[in-house]
């Protein structure tokens, strides 16, 4: 309290929970200021000073954020803060916090222990896809030959039922491609959450990892990916923070 | 923004590895995610309207079947020149629609999706992005 009746305008940014002994040192976050661990009861509560009146902020905060959460994954588990989260006054309430739900705390970082995060998206290399459409279903085929030379910039009904056919087609194909691609994965993922599809996405899912498995995904994944090449890209990005797997309750 | 892809099996690899290090990459790893914590002030620090990416587009819509209508009319099927698709769907109808497409048709494929694997890195990066016009709002502050 005393600190923010000096400082009124000066609070914590808050990145998330390790295990106490984490080591910080070096770790640069928001405005390049250094970061530091608040420990309490076996648990580190990972924040930097924050001048809280800003201006609206820029995309390096974003950057920042993800850079302090995805070095401290590197080298332990870590419950991951929202981004944008800030502690308004001084650090006795990171303390209360951490005695409060310490038990939780506990419980998540011991799931999450030597596991990784790593983020799968598969894409139709649309051409391809839409081109085998055109040869194999015969409405899409006879609608297409029958709108291909309509003025352009014209919504004509056909092209609409066009479109729905295409449409309906490829949620088949997402849902019978997404289904093998992660029943040929789950294996070697600890646990995994699929988040909704865009347009020509086949699958977009996180994978939580073993550390020691993440190689062996990685070598499973480049096999499918030759084999798949013509209609899907494959993307892995990772190892991240374990971002997917903290639950989306609200703590505290 | 940079986007540098790696492989770790060295040769060219199928699987894009590229390093989480893109603003598009992160915006999708971390937006939204992680815990949230009532004790806590949420300070709106990045004017996060900005980065909102509308990445979702429900199949459903009329502009969306007019979309697909127009990819499927676009495309070149039975033009010559450079792409030699006439003879890839000539091996597509042989493999049908499997999903395991063999290595058959995998240098005609080369000529059609060739370079793409390369090019489209940004891609990610120019989905459409949101603006909201409240992003002179400075704090938020929702307390529980």
């Amino acid at each position: 309290m005393a600190e923010a009746a000096v400082l009124p305008d000066v609070g914590f940014y808050f990145y998330g929970v390790v295990p106490a002994g984490t080591d910080v040192a070096g770790l640069h976050g928001l405005d390049e200021v250094e970061v530091q661990a608040v420990e309490h009861g076996g648990l580190a509560a990972v924040v930097s000073t924050l001048t809280l009146e800003r201006p609206p902020g820029r995309s390096a905060e974003l950057v920042a954020h993800a850079r302090v959460v995805d070095a401290l994954a590197e080298v332990t588990e870590i419950v991951p803060a929202q981004f944008g989260s800030a502690l308004e006054h001084d650090l006795a309430e990171v303390a209360a916090f951490l005695d409060d739900e310490g038990e939780q705390f506990r419980r998540v970082l011991a799931r999450l222990h030597g596991k990784v995060q790593l983020n799968l998206r598969a894409t139709y290399q649309a051409d391809q896809v839409l081109t085998e459409m055109v040869q194999q279903d015969p409405v899409v085929s006879e609608l297409r030959d029958r709108t291909r030379h309509l003025p352009a910039g014209e919504p004509h009904p056909e092209l609409v039922r066009l479109g729905e056919a295409v449409s309906r087609a490829l949620r088949r194909s997402q849902a019978d491609d997404a289904e093998w691609l992660l029943e040929a994965l789950l294996p070697h993922v600890s646990a995994h959450v699929v988040r909704p599809d865009g347009e020509y996405d086949v699958l977009d899912a996180a994978l939580l990892v073993e550390r020691p498995v993440v190689g062996v995904l990685e070598e499973r994944l480049e096999e499918l990916a030759e084999v798949v090449h013509e209609r899907m890209r494959l993307r892995l990005v990772g190892p991240v923070a374990p971002y997917d797997f903290v639950g989306a309750q609200t703590w505290g | 923004m940079t986007v540098q892809t790696t492989s770790r099996r060295g040769g060219g690899g199928y699987l894009e590895r590229p390093a989480p290090s893109g603003l598009a990459d992160v915006v999708e790893t971390i937006l939204d995610k992680g815990i949230v914590i009532d004790a806590y002030v949420r300070v709106s620090l990045v004017g996060i309207e900005l980065l909102t990416i509308d990445a979702r587009i429900v199949i459903a819509s009329v502009d969306t079947y007019l979309r697909f209508a127009e990819a499927t009319n676009r495309l070149d099927l039975y033009e010559k020149g450079g792409k030699d698709l006439t003879e890839a769907i000539g091996d597509l109808q042989e493999t049908g629609a499997s999903k395991k497409v063999s290595g058959a048709v995998q240098g005609v494929k080369k000529a059609i999706t060739g370079s793409s694997r390369d090019d489209d890195e940004d891609e990610d990066d120019e989905r459409p992005r949101r603006r909201s016009s409240s992003s002179s709002r400075r704090r938020e502050a929702q307390r529980g």
